[in-house]
């Protein structure tokens, strides 16, 4: 259960920023500065925080759709983030994604059959035609979609049952990992929950990790084991989830708590409203990305960046508070 | 319930690739097509027919000459009259309809290949490779296409197979600009993400992914593109540097016809007859397919 799937370390994805007649880099959006974290095997990590803080940006770059400008991921201890197109085509399979909008990642061409087939042509797999559909009916079957509709073209199915479309292709190869990015949050609550019980269920039956990255807390704190909270680019709390949600460290994840509305609240827990907006990542504040709002910044704030540290055991946090 | 409405609002919108299988499909394009467009495939449908077939059937060969009976009016022996050299006016257009039609399929069939290849090439990497594509395709493009054709033809040849590369040749680029931008379109889209995280090569996700999306655009500027094919092939016969006598084409049977203008103008009407209907037709279906396969184009 101990045993280490994913290790991030220190990655950055920096975008430049070109302009002026001779399109010369001006400077960069800072994306993602800097992300450490580790997954275990059998674990889920939700990461969560507001649009434009480079959740989806990690997302993709553990997938190496998008190449990390720093820093290193292994991936059962084999660096995937600098390894050649070639040969991480074949650990792909090891990897898995499903998208914010399952329309658009499927081609609408194929049949849900062929969809699902795709990854076993693709990794070569020597099936005949008739395991290959064998295959595809078992899959099927396991996201909880009717085998009589596998001849059938997406844009025929609703948005949840293309999710799992999404889920059953991602499966077909017996992934260790599955980053879902924002996978639920196109659709419907009712169909939301529907498919993260499918989720939990997929995930003890094949005995699946998950990074699990979305804006919506009650779709992580009802999924992930532990929680990251990210803020223009950084990584600014990473503890277990009961932790996280009992017992706020950070300033902003206090905030970002307060913000979210509670279902059955005992005690109104005090509203935080922060000052001011999001800093630009192509111009991030000196120090800790967060003392230009942070109500409980001091001198120190402005001058060094504070690093991730454990404070309580298992429960890392970037502030000099602490 | 809300998800069942918008699907049957886009199946009203865009009645193609809604049942299994392609041939369905085929059929519901098809049945799509507005009236002109019908009229206008029944006509290709039968006019190719028509040349393929009536050479089984028609009494007289199109080269036989007979200086008896030059420039016969219609008659129950020749259903078209003769031509100025006594050979039978039907045969020759249904064997000059053979060589002409066959140039512009055969002609666009090499620009839709090679367009489309470098085309989705060229957008789909992007860099370096598409700079230089798509300069070549600027640069072909700047060079009057039928002065080309002259320049290729005078210096290969006349024989059908240079016509048909030097008329493909000179369409290329155009095919090629239409299936780039169509294929960039689609080069940071979420279904190339999708199928790369599946562990697909870049050359899979192009051909098997990128480039189905883009048939509907080919298939209409192709169409288009057959019929003035026809015509440069026409053009080019008409001022004698095409398809050479004693092998008809509509346009060589229009050049020959002009010095009987006055004695014996239905020679020159028929080929001519058959090349606007030809050419018009093909025109029309491919507006009428464009208005099919891609609906937000319509007014």
């Amino acid at each position: 259960m101990s045993e280490m799937l994913l290790e991030v370390k220190g990655i950055k994805k920096y975008f430049p920023i070109k302009s002026g007649f001779l399109r010369r880099t001006t400077g960069h959006v800072k994306a993602v500065d800097g992300v450490s974290f580790q997954l275990k095997k059998g674990e889920t990590l939700g990461i969560v925080g507001e649009s434009g803080c480079g959740k989806s940006t990690t997302g993709r770059m553990i997938m190496r759709v998008l190449e990390p400008t720093e820093g290193s991921i292994l991936f059962e201890g084999q660096d995937i983030a600098k390894m050649s197109p070639g040969s991480l085509r074949k650990l792909r399979k090891d990897f898995q994604m499903v998208f914010q909008d399952p329309y658009s990642s499927l081609n609408q061409k194929m049949t849900v059959r062929d969809l699902i087939a795709e990854p076993f042509r693709i990794h070569n797999q020597p099936l005949s035609h008739s395991e290959i559909d064998g295959a595809v009916c078992r899959l099927l079957e396991t996201v909880g979609l009717r085998t009589g509709d596998r001849f059938r073209h997406p844009h025929e199915f609703s948005g949840g049952q293309r999710q799992r479309i999404v889920i059953a292709r991602a499966l077909a190869l017996n992934p260790k990992l599955i980053v879902a990015d924002e996978a639920v949050s196109a659709l419907d609550v009712s169909i939301q929950s529907q498919i993260l019980n499918l989720m939990v269920d997929l995930k003890r039956e094949y005995n699946l990790s998950y990074i699990f990255i979305s804006h919506n807390l009650a779709v992580v704190k009802h999924i992930s084991d532990r929680v990251g909270v990210m803020y223009l680019g950084n990584m600014v709390e990473l503890a277990p989830k009961q932790g996280l949600f009992a017992q706020p460290l950070h300033p902003y994840t206090e905030a970002l708590l307060s913000a979210a509305p509670e279902p059955k609240r005992i005690e109104r827990r005090e509203r935080i409203i922060l000052q001011g907006d999001v800093p630009s990542p192509a111009n991030p504040p000196h120090g800790c990305p967060f003392h230009t709002r942070c109500p409980k910044a001091f001198d120190r704030c402005a001058m060094e960046r504070p690093a991730l540290k454990e404070v309580v055991p298992d429960h890392q946090v970037a502030c000099f508070l602490y | 319930m809300s998800n069942t409405a918008s699907i049957t609002e886009r199946e009203r919108i865009s009645p193609p690739s809604v049942a299994p299988g392609k041939g369905r499909i085929i059929l519901n394009v098809l049945g799509g097509l507005s009236v002109v467009g019908k009229a206008s495939l029944s006509y290709l449908v039968l006019i190719y027919l028509f040349v393929l077939v009536a050479p089984l059937f028609l009494a007289h060969s199109p080269t036989d000459t007979d200086p008896l009976s030059v420039t016969l009016p219609a008659s129950g022996q020749h259903w078209l009259g003769t031509d100025e050299l006594g050979r039978d006016e039907l045969a020759r257009i249904v064997s000059g309809g053979r060589i002409t039609l066959m140039v512009g399929l055969a002609a666009m069939a090499l620009a839709v290949v090679l367009g489309g290849l470098l085309g989705s090439i060229a957008g789909f990497f992007g860099g370096k490779t598409e700079y230089v594509i798509m300069r070549l395709v600027d640069m072909m493009l700047s060079i009057p296409s039928f002065f080309l054709i002259l320049i290729e033809i005078t210096s290969f040849g006349n024989s059908p197979p240079v016509v048909i590369v030097a008329v493909g040749f000179t369409y290329w680029p155009q095919m090629a600009r239409i299936v780039h931008a169509e294929v960039m379109k689609w080069r940071d889209s979420s279904l190339v993400e999708a199928e790369t995280t599946l562990g697909a090569g870049p050359w899979r996700i192009l051909f098997r992914h990128v480039v189905p999306q883009t048939y509907s655009s080919i298939i209409v500027l192709a169409t288009l593109g057959i019929g003035w094919a026809i015509l440069a092939e026409s053009g080019l016969s008409y001022l004698g540097l095409g398809i050479q006598p004693p092998l008809a084409s509509w346009g060589n049977m229009l050049q020959q016809s002009q010095n009987y203008i006055w004695t014996a103008p239905v020679l020159a009407v028929y080929p001519g007859v058959f090349i606007l209907l030809t050419v018009l037709s093909y025109s029309l279906l491919g507006e009428a397919l464009r208005d099919v396969l891609d609906p937000k184009l319509k007014r």
